[in-house]
């Protein structure tokens, strides 16, 4: 009992300073976020009048939050099922034994690592009109656009973007499983006669299917939290092409000093992240039996 | 043991009070963003002066570089205001609806010496409200027209245009297909799709962007007529955005010869100088409506210094700001080229008139609107949506008014 009590206390000072600063700087204010849906709060104005469900009811009627969950949506749907082939491709090609292979490891994984500020302003050049895309495209006879510019293709270009710069973090996931998997079950599928596709049917898919789910959790949130690439690339535009629902938070708390209007789309955004994450998680376990 | 977790919360507790303690600055406190490391070193020179002068607490210059308006806004929500600090134009409406800010007449009224007469009447309109004084502009700068003079000379053009009309007609011929792949590569004219620089034409068309209940007035004919003139001239081919001639902004192309006109501000003297030093301009007012001798209806972009409303020493805070819109600081900033001085006495100790290029941004002060729409700041971010569907996706002027105004 003393013992136990003493360990709970040793683990307690562990975790105290993580603890207390997730406290003050995550937890609380994700807390605090949950009232603050329910009031008309404005910073700068004393008086926070309580308006029940009107932050939930104006933002159904917003023109705006239409257009950023539509953008969301567009952007999650290209996004999460691209990146999470791609990262399993690339894993099972650094998986094989190849020369270099070290050497690609670590470059896939490098923009995963990079700041997304810096990728965003390397990506904003390659993207301009006269950049290093367009120049490409040249040698083949294509005009590009400008894509960041162009309503057209700014979303688009976004989820390129992320796509390339989230697939390594995602590859390192995938070749831990690949590396988990029995060197006999691929030995049986020999035995059996499969093929190399029938191989990476039968077994690495199913052998990486519990990591399948986690990559594509943490990609469905990655991607309906959106935002340092839009903020610093496209700010929303043009035209409302790359306003997502992240995005729109910030500008209604700080640019249009709506706190409780932002509380209340982060709400909305909470609940379509929990029921899709639950949604996901039913279908991959019904697939899984 | 519960006391010794007791003992470690406590101590966590004094460091953590500690660290907030220190950041505490007993003197007066001026927040500002500057534009470039020379406005940077006259702030700091400024604020060194009015130390050695004393008579009061000490003052220090807190610059902020990102997110000025958000750290403003956080630091006035929360009671951690500086005591003065530097304010676009644009969002005082605002923050005077908020109750923010403090009104100056008191003290004005009570300093006849500090000359408020002195200052140009329009740019204090900015900081107004009511009839009521909020801040006093530090500097500013309107809207006009550069044009290189090459061009001009190889399109056989003598006069920068003086309207409308002359403008469209100037913009096609400075148009030009140099190197006859078939695709312009020198437009007439430097549009921008956003709704600041094309207020001027409305503004100039008699036109009123703004209902008086504060929406978009997307019934008005003189507002569609002006920014369908500029959206015309795009649609000829004569005129671009700043992303169909690959340039970040409009004074980028024009500066590499992309375009042969475009509006700017006297920021652009600066960035021509030190970025694109080879490219010849010239700067002319606004062209009119139609062709007029009197006034060229422009924009005024104006910074101030404002007082927040919960600063505990209105008085010192006063003392501070006087100093730094005294006619002696403002000759200072006259004298390193950033933004125009308000002080009309300034203008003429400095002989700013008879620089012909600062000459035109001077001149059109005196007949310029600020750069304000309303008190509503999602009505921005909407107008220049509105405008971006106009000149990137063709949408319909009127159409894409009514949208603005519905979702306000």
């Amino acid at each position: 009992m003393q013992r136990g009590a003493a360990d709970a206390l040793r683990a307690g000072a562990f975790l105290a300073p993580a603890l207390i600063m997730m406290s003050a700087f995550t937890f609380g204010p994700i807390l605090f976020s949950i009232p603050l849906a329910f009031f008309d709060w404005n910073l700068l104005i004393p008086d926070k009048t309580f308006v029940g469900m009107g932050n939930f009811a104006e933002l159904a009627d917003d023109e705006v939050f239409h257009i950023a969950l539509r953008n969301t949506s567009i952007y999650a749907l290209g996004v999460v099922p691209v990146q999470t082939c791609f990262a399993l491709l690339l894993a099972v090609a650094v998986n094989q034994g190849l020369p270099g292979q070290a050497f690609f490891r670590a470059a896939f994984y490098l923009p995963a690592i990079t700041s997304s500020v810096v990728t965003s302003v390397i990506f904003l050049w390659i993207y301009s009109k006269t950049g290093l895309l367009n120049y490409l495209l040249s040698h083949l006879g294509i005009a590009g656009p400008d894509w960041i510019g162009s309503p057209r293709y700014a979303l688009g270009s976004i989820m390129a973007l992320n796509v390339w710069s989230t697939s390594g973090y995602f590859m390192i996931a995938f070749l831990a499983a690949l590396q988990s998997i029995p060197k006999s079950l691929y030995e049986a599928a020999d035995v059996d006669g499969a093929g190399a596709w029938g191989r990476f049917r039968h077994v690495t898919v199913p052998g990486v299917r519990p990591t399948m789910f986690f990559v594509m959790t943490l990609g469905l949130i990655g991607s309906f939290q959106v935002f340092d690439q839009i903020y610093v690339m496209s700010n929303g535009g043009p035209d409302n092409a790359t306003t997502t629902v992240s995005f729109y938070i910030y500008n209604s708390a700080f640019k249009y000093f709506r706190f409780g209007y932002a509380a209340a789309a982060s709400m909305a955004l909470f609940a379509i992240i929990l029921v899709l994450t639950l949604a996901q998680h039913r279908l991959v376990n019904l697939e899984g039996r | 043991m519960a006391a010794a977790a007791k003992k470690s919360l406590a101590a966590l507790a004094a460091i953590a009070l500690a660290a907030c303690g220190e950041s505490e600055f007993s003197g007066l406190r001026l927040a500002g963003s500057t534009s470039a490391p020379f406005e940077t070193d006259a702030m700091y020179e400024l604020i060194d002066e009015y130390n050695a002068a004393g008579g009061g607490p000490k003052a220090s210059f807190q610059l902020i570089q990102a997110n000025y308006t958000e750290k403003i806004q956080l630091m006035l929500g929360t009671n951690t205001a500086p005591d003065v600090f530097v304010l676009e134009s644009f969002w005082a409406p605002s923050l005077i609806s908020y109750d923010a800010l403090m009104p100056l007449d008191d003290f004005i009224a009570a300093d006849p010496a500090f000359g408020i007469d002195d200052f140009e009447p329009n740019l204090l309109d900015a900081f107004r409200r009511d009839g009521k004084l909020y801040g006093l502009p530090k500097d500013y700068s309107t809207l006009a027209l550069y044009y290189n003079p090459d061009m001009f000379a190889a399109a056989g053009i003598a006069e920068p245009p003086g309207d409308w009309r002359a403008l469209a007609g100037a913009a096609r011929r400075l148009t030009a297909d140099r190197d006859g792949d078939g695709e312009t590569d020198q437009y007439g004219f430097g549009a921008v799709e956003s709704i600041d620089y094309l207020l001027p034409f409305i503004w100039q068309n008699g036109g009123e962007l703004l209902r008086p209940d504060g929406g978009v007035d997307y019934e008005d004919p003189r507002t569609i007529e002006a920014i369908e003139f500029v959206k015309g001239m795009k649609d000829g081919g004569y005129a671009a955005v700043p992303t169909e001639m690959g340039s970040a902004w409009n004074m980028e192309a024009f500066g590499r010869g992309r375009a042969a006109m475009a509006f700017s501000g006297l920021w652009a003297v600066n960035f021509l100088a030190t970025t694109f030093p080879d490219t010849p301009y010239k700067v002319a007012p606004l062209p009119c409506r139609r062709p007029c001798a009197g006034p060229h209806r422009s924009i005024a972009y104006v910074v101030g210094y404002v007082i927040p409303a919960s600063t505990t020493r209105p008085e010192d805070a006063w003392r501070l700001l006087r100093h730094l819109t005294n006619r002696e600081a403002q000759m200072k900033w006259a004298a390193r080229e950033i933004g125009l001085p308000p002080r009309r006495s300034v203008v003429r100790a400095a002989g700013l008139l008879d620089d012909p290029r600062r000459r035109v941004f001077i001149e059109a002060a005196g007949h310029a609107r600020t750069w304000q729409l309303g008190d509503n700041q999602r009505l921005l971010d909407e107008l220049q949506t509105a405008m971006q569907s106009v000149f990137l996706t063709g949408a319909d002027t009127r159409d894409a008014l009514r949208r603005a105004d519905g979702r306000l």
